[in-house]
Protein backbone atom coordinates (compact mmCIF):
# COMPACT_ATOMS: atom_id res chain seq x y z
CA UNK A 1 0.00 0.00 0.00
CA UNK A 2 1.83 3.31 -1.04
CA UNK A 3 1.69 6.12 1.19
CA UNK A 4 -0.61 7.97 -2.08
CA UNK A 5 -3.05 5.00 -1.97
CA UNK A 6 -3.33 5.44 2.09
CA UNK A 7 -4.71 9.10 1.56
CA UNK A 8 -6.87 8.15 -0.78
CA UNK A 9 -8.11 5.78 1.64
CA UNK A 10 -8.54 9.23 3.35
CA UNK A 11 -10.83 11.02 1.77
CA UNK A 12 -13.60 12.67 3.88
CA UNK A 13 -11.25 12.53 6.88
CA UNK A 14 -10.16 15.05 9.03
CA UNK A 15 -6.31 15.51 7.84
CA UNK A 16 -3.97 17.93 9.39
CA UNK A 17 -1.18 19.18 6.64
CA UNK A 18 1.66 21.66 7.25
CA UNK A 19 3.19 23.37 4.14
CA UNK A 20 6.93 23.99 3.79
CA UNK A 21 6.38 27.77 4.65
CA UNK A 22 5.07 26.23 8.03
CA UNK A 23 1.30 27.30 7.89
CA UNK A 24 -1.08 24.61 8.63
CA UNK A 25 -4.21 23.81 7.28
CA UNK A 26 -7.09 21.70 9.20
CA UNK A 27 -9.46 19.83 7.07
CA UNK A 28 -11.45 17.28 5.28
CA UNK A 29 -10.03 15.73 2.59
CA UNK A 30 -11.98 15.68 -0.38
CA UNK A 31 -9.90 14.81 -3.05
CA UNK A 32 -6.20 14.22 -4.16
CA UNK A 33 -4.58 13.53 -6.94
CA UNK A 34 -0.96 11.71 -8.25
CA UNK A 35 0.89 14.96 -7.24
CA UNK A 36 -0.24 14.93 -4.08
CA UNK A 37 -2.93 18.23 -4.67
CA UNK A 38 -5.29 17.57 -2.26
CA UNK A 39 -8.58 20.02 -1.96
CA UNK A 40 -9.72 20.75 1.32
CA UNK A 41 -13.31 21.08 2.96
CA UNK A 42 -13.96 23.48 6.29
CA UNK A 43 -10.84 24.31 6.49
CA UNK A 44 -8.86 26.36 9.89
CA UNK A 45 -6.03 27.58 8.09
CA UNK A 46 -2.55 29.17 10.96
CA UNK A 47 -0.37 31.24 9.78
CA UNK A 48 3.30 29.89 10.32
CA UNK A 49 3.78 32.02 13.55
CA UNK A 50 0.25 30.72 14.68
CA UNK A 51 -1.03 33.92 15.37
CA UNK A 52 -4.06 34.25 12.30
CA UNK A 53 -6.52 31.89 12.03
CA UNK A 54 -8.79 32.09 9.24
CA UNK A 55 -12.11 29.70 8.47
CA UNK A 56 -12.18 28.49 4.68
CA UNK A 57 -14.96 26.96 3.42
CA UNK A 58 -13.04 24.95 0.42
CA UNK A 59 -9.07 25.16 -0.47
CA UNK A 60 -6.92 23.77 -3.21
CA UNK A 61 -3.47 22.77 -2.19
CA UNK A 62 -0.11 22.38 -4.52
CA UNK A 63 1.17 18.86 -3.63
CA UNK A 64 4.95 19.88 -3.74
CA UNK A 65 5.06 22.56 -1.20
CA UNK A 66 3.55 20.15 1.69
CA UNK A 67 5.51 19.08 4.46
CA UNK A 68 3.89 16.16 5.87
CA UNK A 69 0.68 15.70 6.83
CA UNK A 70 -0.80 13.97 9.92
CA UNK A 71 -3.96 11.28 9.29
CA UNK A 72 -6.39 10.27 11.74
CA UNK A 73 -5.73 7.08 13.52
CA UNK A 74 -8.41 4.39 11.98
CA UNK A 75 -7.03 5.43 8.70
CA UNK A 76 -3.77 2.58 8.75
CA UNK A 77 -6.90 0.23 9.42
CA UNK A 78 -9.56 1.47 7.02
CA UNK A 79 -6.72 1.17 4.03
CA UNK A 80 -6.25 -2.52 5.15
CA UNK A 81 -9.70 -3.45 5.07
CA UNK A 82 -9.91 -1.59 1.37
CA UNK A 83 -7.29 -3.87 0.36
CA UNK A 84 -8.81 -7.02 1.64
CA UNK A 85 -11.60 -6.92 0.25
CA UNK A 86 -10.09 -5.74 -3.29
CA UNK A 87 -7.86 -8.48 -3.25
CA UNK A 88 -10.49 -10.96 -2.27
CA UNK A 89 -12.82 -9.37 -5.36
CA UNK A 90 -9.51 -10.24 -7.12
CA UNK A 91 -9.44 -13.76 -6.27
CA UNK A 92 -12.61 -14.27 -6.81
CA UNK A 93 -12.67 -12.38 -10.67
CA UNK A 94 -9.48 -14.60 -10.97
CA UNK A 95 -11.16 -18.29 -10.34
CA UNK A 96 -14.02 -17.77 -12.43
CA UNK A 97 -11.83 -16.71 -15.44
CA UNK A 98 -10.24 -20.33 -14.44
CA UNK A 99 -7.08 -18.84 -13.00
CA UNK A 100 -3.61 -20.24 -13.41
CA UNK A 101 -2.48 -20.89 -9.79
CA UNK A 102 1.39 -20.95 -9.29
CA UNK A 103 2.27 -18.68 -12.44
CA UNK A 104 3.63 -15.77 -10.95
CA UNK A 105 5.92 -17.30 -8.77
CA UNK A 106 6.73 -19.60 -11.64
CA UNK A 107 8.11 -16.79 -13.61
CA UNK A 108 9.45 -15.23 -10.44
CA UNK A 109 12.08 -18.05 -10.41
CA UNK A 110 12.73 -18.09 -13.77
CA UNK A 111 14.13 -14.58 -13.32
CA UNK A 112 15.98 -15.36 -11.01
CA UNK A 113 17.36 -18.32 -12.15
CA UNK A 114 18.25 -15.75 -15.14
CA UNK A 115 20.19 -13.87 -13.02
CA UNK A 116 22.54 -16.23 -11.82
CA UNK A 117 23.66 -16.95 -14.93
CA UNK A 118 24.67 -13.47 -15.31
CA UNK A 119 28.73 -12.84 -14.58
CA UNK A 120 28.85 -9.71 -12.96
CA UNK A 121 26.07 -8.95 -10.22
CA UNK A 122 26.48 -12.84 -9.29
CA UNK A 123 29.46 -12.59 -7.90
CA UNK A 124 28.96 -9.48 -6.02
CA UNK A 125 25.83 -10.92 -4.78
CA UNK A 126 28.04 -14.25 -3.60
CA UNK A 127 30.79 -12.39 -1.61
CA UNK A 128 28.05 -10.13 0.40
CA UNK A 129 25.97 -12.76 1.20
CA UNK A 130 29.15 -14.62 2.52
CA UNK A 131 29.44 -11.73 4.81
CA UNK A 132 25.40 -12.11 5.97
CA UNK A 133 25.97 -14.75 6.92
CA UNK A 134 28.96 -15.31 9.06
CA UNK A 135 27.26 -12.30 10.92
CA UNK A 136 24.22 -14.22 11.55
CA UNK A 137 26.13 -16.95 13.11
CA UNK A 138 27.77 -14.50 15.16
CA UNK A 139 24.22 -13.18 16.31
CA UNK A 140 22.88 -17.13 16.73
CA UNK B 1 14.19 -25.14 -29.58
CA UNK B 2 15.43 -21.83 -27.33
CA UNK B 3 13.92 -18.76 -29.27
CA UNK B 4 10.73 -20.29 -29.81
CA UNK B 5 10.31 -21.09 -26.16
CA UNK B 6 10.54 -16.93 -25.61
CA UNK B 7 8.55 -16.97 -28.12
CA UNK B 8 5.96 -18.82 -25.95
CA UNK B 9 6.70 -16.67 -22.81
CA UNK B 10 6.62 -13.31 -24.59
CA UNK B 11 3.14 -14.42 -25.43
CA UNK B 12 2.55 -15.50 -21.90
CA UNK B 13 3.58 -12.42 -20.40
CA UNK B 14 1.51 -10.24 -23.18
CA UNK B 15 -1.80 -12.81 -21.92
CA UNK B 16 -0.38 -11.61 -18.43
CA UNK B 17 -0.62 -8.31 -18.67
CA UNK B 18 -4.20 -7.95 -20.44
CA UNK B 19 -5.50 -10.26 -17.50
CA UNK B 20 -4.37 -7.52 -14.98
CA UNK B 21 -5.51 -4.52 -16.53
CA UNK B 22 -8.94 -6.34 -16.67
CA UNK B 23 -8.76 -6.97 -13.10
CA UNK B 24 -8.10 -3.83 -12.07
CA UNK B 25 -10.87 -1.83 -14.05
CA UNK B 26 -13.10 -4.93 -12.61
CA UNK B 27 -12.22 -3.95 -9.03
CA UNK B 28 -12.39 -0.61 -7.65
CA UNK B 29 -8.46 -0.31 -6.17
CA UNK B 30 -9.00 3.45 -5.75
CA UNK B 31 -5.60 4.57 -6.77
CA UNK B 32 -4.78 8.48 -6.90
CA UNK B 33 -6.15 10.33 -9.46
CA UNK B 34 -4.29 11.79 -12.78
CA UNK B 35 -7.08 14.32 -13.50
CA UNK B 36 -7.85 17.66 -12.53
CA UNK B 37 -9.18 17.50 -8.74
CA UNK B 38 -10.46 21.28 -8.70
CA UNK B 39 -13.58 22.00 -11.01
CA UNK B 40 -12.41 26.06 -11.40
CA UNK B 41 -15.80 26.53 -13.31
CA UNK B 42 -17.63 27.00 -9.54
CA UNK B 43 -14.89 30.06 -8.85
CA UNK B 44 -16.08 31.52 -12.26
CA UNK B 45 -16.95 35.42 -11.81
CA UNK B 46 -16.46 35.24 -7.82
CA UNK B 47 -13.41 36.45 -5.90
CA UNK B 48 -10.83 33.98 -5.13
CA UNK B 49 -7.70 34.15 -2.77
CA UNK B 50 -4.32 32.85 -4.20
CA UNK B 51 -0.79 32.33 -2.45
CA UNK B 52 2.07 32.10 -4.48
CA UNK B 53 5.19 29.83 -3.92
CA UNK B 54 7.37 32.42 -2.21
CA UNK B 55 4.54 34.07 0.43
CA UNK B 56 2.74 36.35 -2.16
CA UNK B 57 -0.99 36.27 -1.61
CA UNK B 58 -3.56 38.08 -4.07
CA UNK B 59 -7.08 38.27 -4.25
CA UNK B 60 -9.02 39.18 -7.29
CA UNK B 61 -12.05 37.64 -9.28
CA UNK B 62 -11.64 34.83 -11.61
CA UNK B 63 -12.33 35.71 -15.39
CA UNK B 64 -10.24 33.16 -16.87
CA UNK B 65 -8.24 29.41 -16.34
CA UNK B 66 -6.76 26.42 -18.42
CA UNK B 67 -5.80 22.90 -17.60
CA UNK B 68 -2.18 23.88 -16.12
CA UNK B 69 -4.07 25.91 -13.64
CA UNK B 70 -2.94 29.36 -15.19
CA UNK B 71 -5.29 31.77 -14.09
CA UNK B 72 -6.67 34.95 -15.19
CA UNK B 73 -7.66 37.79 -12.68
CA UNK B 74 -9.09 40.91 -12.58
CA UNK B 75 -9.46 43.39 -9.34
CA UNK B 76 -6.82 42.36 -8.00
CA UNK B 77 -5.83 43.56 -4.83
CA UNK B 78 -2.16 42.02 -3.35
CA UNK B 79 -2.18 41.78 0.51
CA UNK B 80 1.70 43.62 1.09
CA UNK B 81 3.99 41.97 3.81
CA UNK B 82 6.04 43.00 6.25
CA UNK B 83 9.81 43.55 5.07
CA UNK B 84 11.20 42.37 7.97
CA UNK B 85 9.72 39.06 8.07
CA UNK B 86 7.83 37.85 4.59
CA UNK B 87 5.83 35.32 6.24
CA UNK B 88 3.83 38.10 8.35
CA UNK B 89 0.56 39.93 6.00
CA UNK B 90 -0.03 43.37 6.87
CA UNK B 91 -3.25 45.37 6.61
CA UNK B 92 -1.64 47.62 3.31
CA UNK B 93 -2.85 46.38 -0.31
CA UNK B 94 -1.68 47.40 -3.77
CA UNK B 95 -4.04 47.36 -6.82
CA UNK B 96 -2.53 44.74 -9.98
CA UNK B 97 -5.44 45.23 -12.19
CA UNK B 98 -6.01 42.73 -14.72
CA UNK B 99 -3.17 39.66 -13.75
CA UNK B 100 -2.38 36.66 -15.23
CA UNK B 101 -1.00 34.01 -12.42
CA UNK B 102 1.25 31.10 -13.96
CA UNK B 103 -0.12 28.04 -12.51
CA UNK B 104 3.09 26.20 -11.54
CA UNK B 105 3.93 29.18 -9.28
CA UNK B 106 0.50 29.01 -7.11
CA UNK B 107 0.53 27.32 -3.94
CA UNK B 108 -3.24 27.77 -2.79
CA UNK B 109 -6.90 28.42 -4.08
CA UNK B 110 -9.86 29.23 -1.79
CA UNK B 111 -12.94 31.09 -2.37
CA UNK B 112 -13.04 34.65 -0.37
CA UNK B 113 -16.55 33.83 0.11
CA UNK B 114 -17.19 31.96 3.60
CA UNK B 115 -13.46 32.88 4.46
CA UNK B 116 -12.99 34.74 7.75
CA UNK B 117 -10.11 35.25 10.16
CA UNK B 118 -11.46 33.61 13.73
CA UNK B 119 -9.83 33.64 17.13
CA UNK B 120 -7.73 30.90 17.66
CA UNK B 121 -10.40 27.44 17.73
CA UNK B 122 -7.49 25.38 19.23
CA UNK B 123 -7.43 26.59 22.55
CA UNK B 124 -11.25 26.65 22.97
CA UNK B 125 -11.06 23.01 21.83
CA UNK B 126 -8.76 22.55 24.53
CA UNK B 127 -10.26 24.15 27.59
CA UNK B 128 -13.74 22.53 26.79
CA UNK B 129 -11.78 18.65 26.62
CA UNK C 1 30.86 -20.93 2.66
CA UNK C 2 29.17 -19.62 -0.82
CA UNK C 3 28.23 -23.39 -1.46
CA UNK C 4 25.35 -23.44 0.82
CA UNK C 5 24.39 -20.23 0.30
CA UNK C 6 23.98 -20.29 -3.43
CA UNK C 7 21.77 -23.64 -2.83
CA UNK C 8 19.50 -21.61 -0.96
CA UNK C 9 19.11 -18.75 -2.76
CA UNK C 10 17.38 -21.17 -5.92
CA UNK C 11 15.66 -23.03 -3.08
CA UNK C 12 13.75 -19.90 -2.88
CA UNK C 13 13.43 -19.70 0.71
CA UNK C 14 11.97 -16.79 2.26
CA UNK C 15 15.35 -16.28 4.77
CA UNK C 16 17.25 -16.65 1.08
CA UNK C 17 15.21 -13.87 -0.31
CA UNK C 18 16.47 -11.50 2.53
CA UNK C 19 19.75 -12.06 1.50
CA UNK C 20 19.22 -11.51 -2.15
CA UNK C 21 16.82 -7.88 -1.39
CA UNK C 22 19.85 -7.13 1.45
CA UNK C 23 22.99 -7.94 -0.68
CA UNK C 24 22.71 -5.09 -2.99
CA UNK C 25 23.36 -2.06 -2.25
CA UNK C 26 20.64 0.14 -2.79
CA UNK C 27 20.80 3.69 -3.46
CA UNK C 28 17.38 4.72 -4.12
CA UNK C 29 14.50 4.47 -2.07
CA UNK C 30 14.13 1.27 -2.28
CA UNK C 31 16.98 0.93 0.48
CA UNK C 32 13.97 1.16 2.87
CA UNK C 33 11.96 -1.80 2.13
CA UNK C 34 14.51 -2.97 5.16
CA UNK C 35 12.81 -0.55 7.43
CA UNK C 36 9.28 -1.02 7.18
CA UNK C 37 7.68 -2.18 9.98
CA UNK C 38 10.00 -1.14 12.08
CA UNK C 39 10.52 1.88 14.43
CA UNK C 40 12.51 4.78 12.96
CA UNK C 41 13.73 8.21 14.00
CA UNK C 42 13.29 10.99 10.98
CA UNK C 43 14.95 14.28 11.53
CA UNK C 44 12.60 16.71 9.17
CA UNK C 45 14.57 20.20 7.59
CA UNK C 46 12.13 21.88 9.84
CA UNK C 47 14.71 20.52 12.84
CA UNK C 48 11.70 18.63 14.06
CA UNK C 49 12.51 14.81 15.93
CA UNK C 50 10.15 12.34 14.64
CA UNK C 51 9.79 8.24 16.38
CA UNK C 52 7.37 6.01 14.45
CA UNK C 53 6.72 2.59 13.09
CA UNK C 54 7.50 2.72 9.33
CA UNK C 55 4.27 1.62 7.43
CA UNK C 56 5.11 2.33 3.90
CA UNK C 57 6.77 4.28 1.74
CA UNK C 58 7.22 4.94 -2.33
CA UNK C 59 9.85 6.15 -5.00
CA UNK C 60 10.22 9.38 -3.75
CA UNK C 61 10.91 8.48 -0.32
CA UNK C 62 7.56 9.74 1.20
CA UNK C 63 6.98 8.12 4.26
CA UNK C 64 4.08 6.73 6.49
CA UNK C 65 4.34 6.57 10.10
CA UNK C 66 2.18 5.20 12.68
CA UNK C 67 2.19 5.67 16.34
CA UNK C 68 4.76 8.46 15.74
CA UNK C 69 5.86 10.82 18.98
CA UNK C 70 7.61 14.27 18.63
CA UNK C 71 9.96 14.85 20.43
CA UNK C 72 12.14 18.07 21.55
CA UNK C 73 15.24 18.05 23.10
CA UNK C 74 16.44 21.72 25.24
CA UNK C 75 19.80 21.97 26.89
CA UNK C 76 19.97 23.22 30.68
CA UNK C 77 17.26 25.79 31.56
CA UNK C 78 18.49 29.13 30.36
CA UNK C 79 20.78 27.99 27.53
CA UNK C 80 20.31 29.80 24.29
CA UNK C 81 21.89 27.01 22.30
CA UNK C 82 21.12 23.07 21.60
CA UNK C 83 24.26 20.98 21.76
CA UNK C 84 23.92 19.70 25.18
CA UNK C 85 20.49 18.37 25.74
CA UNK C 86 19.61 18.23 29.34
CA UNK C 87 15.48 18.20 29.27
CA UNK C 88 12.90 16.79 26.91
CA UNK C 89 9.65 17.38 26.03
CA UNK C 90 7.92 15.02 24.00
CA UNK C 91 3.81 13.90 22.64
CA UNK C 92 2.00 11.56 20.82
CA UNK C 93 1.21 12.69 16.95
CA UNK C 94 -0.34 9.44 15.31
CA UNK C 95 -0.56 8.40 12.01
CA UNK C 96 2.04 10.96 9.73
CA UNK C 97 2.76 11.32 6.46
CA UNK C 98 6.01 12.90 5.37
CA UNK C 99 7.21 13.61 2.18
CA UNK C 100 11.39 12.70 1.64
CA UNK C 101 11.95 15.78 0.09
CA UNK C 102 11.54 17.30 3.55
CA UNK C 103 13.73 14.25 5.56
CA UNK C 104 17.35 15.28 6.38
CA UNK C 105 18.46 11.86 7.83
CA UNK C 106 16.78 8.30 9.12
CA UNK C 107 17.72 5.91 10.95
CA UNK C 108 16.51 2.83 12.44
CA UNK C 109 15.63 2.99 16.63
CA UNK C 110 17.35 -0.15 18.76
CA UNK C 111 14.13 -0.37 20.86
CA UNK C 112 15.56 -2.04 24.19
CA UNK C 113 17.73 0.65 24.52
CA UNK C 114 15.95 3.89 22.88
CA UNK C 115 14.83 5.41 26.33
CA UNK C 116 18.75 4.83 27.79
CA UNK C 117 19.45 8.63 27.41
CA UNK C 118 16.84 10.28 28.17
CA UNK C 119 16.87 8.94 31.88
CA UNK C 120 19.42 11.47 32.28
CA UNK C 121 17.30 14.12 31.06
CA UNK C 122 14.16 16.35 32.45
CA UNK C 123 11.02 15.23 31.24
CA UNK C 124 9.03 18.38 30.36
CA UNK C 125 5.96 19.37 29.13
CA UNK C 126 6.29 19.65 25.25
CA UNK C 127 3.79 22.81 24.98
CA UNK C 128 6.50 24.64 26.86
CA UNK C 129 9.32 22.40 25.24
CA UNK C 130 7.70 24.08 22.15
CA UNK C 131 7.39 27.40 23.69
CA UNK C 132 11.21 27.40 24.45
CA UNK C 133 12.81 25.75 21.09
CA UNK C 134 10.69 28.55 18.97
CA UNK C 135 11.93 31.08 20.60
CA UNK C 136 15.46 30.16 19.99
CA UNK C 137 14.82 29.68 16.36
CA UNK C 138 13.24 32.59 16.17
CA UNK C 139 16.61 34.41 17.77
CA UNK C 140 18.90 32.64 15.48
CA UNK C 141 16.89 33.46 12.28
CA UNK C 142 17.05 36.89 13.84
CA UNK C 143 20.64 36.76 14.45
CA UNK C 144 21.34 35.24 10.78
CA UNK C 145 19.83 37.98 9.41
CA UNK C 146 21.93 40.61 11.08
CA UNK C 147 24.32 38.31 10.03
CA UNK C 148 23.34 38.29 6.00
CA UNK C 149 22.96 41.77 6.10
CA UNK C 150 26.87 42.87 7.57
CA UNK C 151 28.19 39.93 4.96
CA UNK C 152 26.29 41.62 1.93
CA UNK C 153 27.37 44.54 2.59
CA UNK C 154 31.12 43.31 2.09
CA UNK C 155 29.94 41.85 -0.68
CA UNK C 156 29.49 38.22 1.18
CA UNK C 157 26.50 35.72 0.69
CA UNK C 158 25.43 34.00 4.03
CA UNK C 159 24.31 30.70 3.70
CA UNK C 160 21.06 30.33 5.33
CA UNK C 161 17.68 29.23 4.81
CA UNK C 162 14.94 30.20 6.90
CA UNK C 163 13.51 26.46 6.45
CA UNK C 164 16.46 25.01 7.59
CA UNK C 165 16.49 24.61 11.52
CA UNK C 166 17.78 21.29 11.60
Amino acid sequence: MLPLYLLNSAKSQPILVELKNGETLNGLLTNCDSWMNLTLSEVIQTSPNAEVFTKIPEIYIRGSHIKYLRLPEQTMDYAKEQNMINMEQRNKNQNRRGGRPNNNSGNFNRRRNDNNRGGNYNNRRGNSSNYHQSHGAGDS
Amino acid sequence: MESKETARDGNQNNRDHKDQRRRNNGTKQEGPKREAILDLNKYKDTQIKVEFIGGRQIVGVLKGFDQLMNLVLESVEETLRDPEDPNVLTKDTRSLGRVVVRGPSLLTISPLDGSEVIDNPFVAAEVQA
Amino acid sequence: MSAPNSRSISDGSSNAEDLYLEAYAFTTAAALVGSVDRKIFLLLRDGRNLFGVLRTFDQFANLVLQDTTERIYLDAEGSKSLEKPARFGETYRGVFMVRGENVVMMGAVDIDHEDEHLEVLQNIPFEAAEAELKAIQRERVQAEKQKTKSLLSRGLINDFTKSDLY
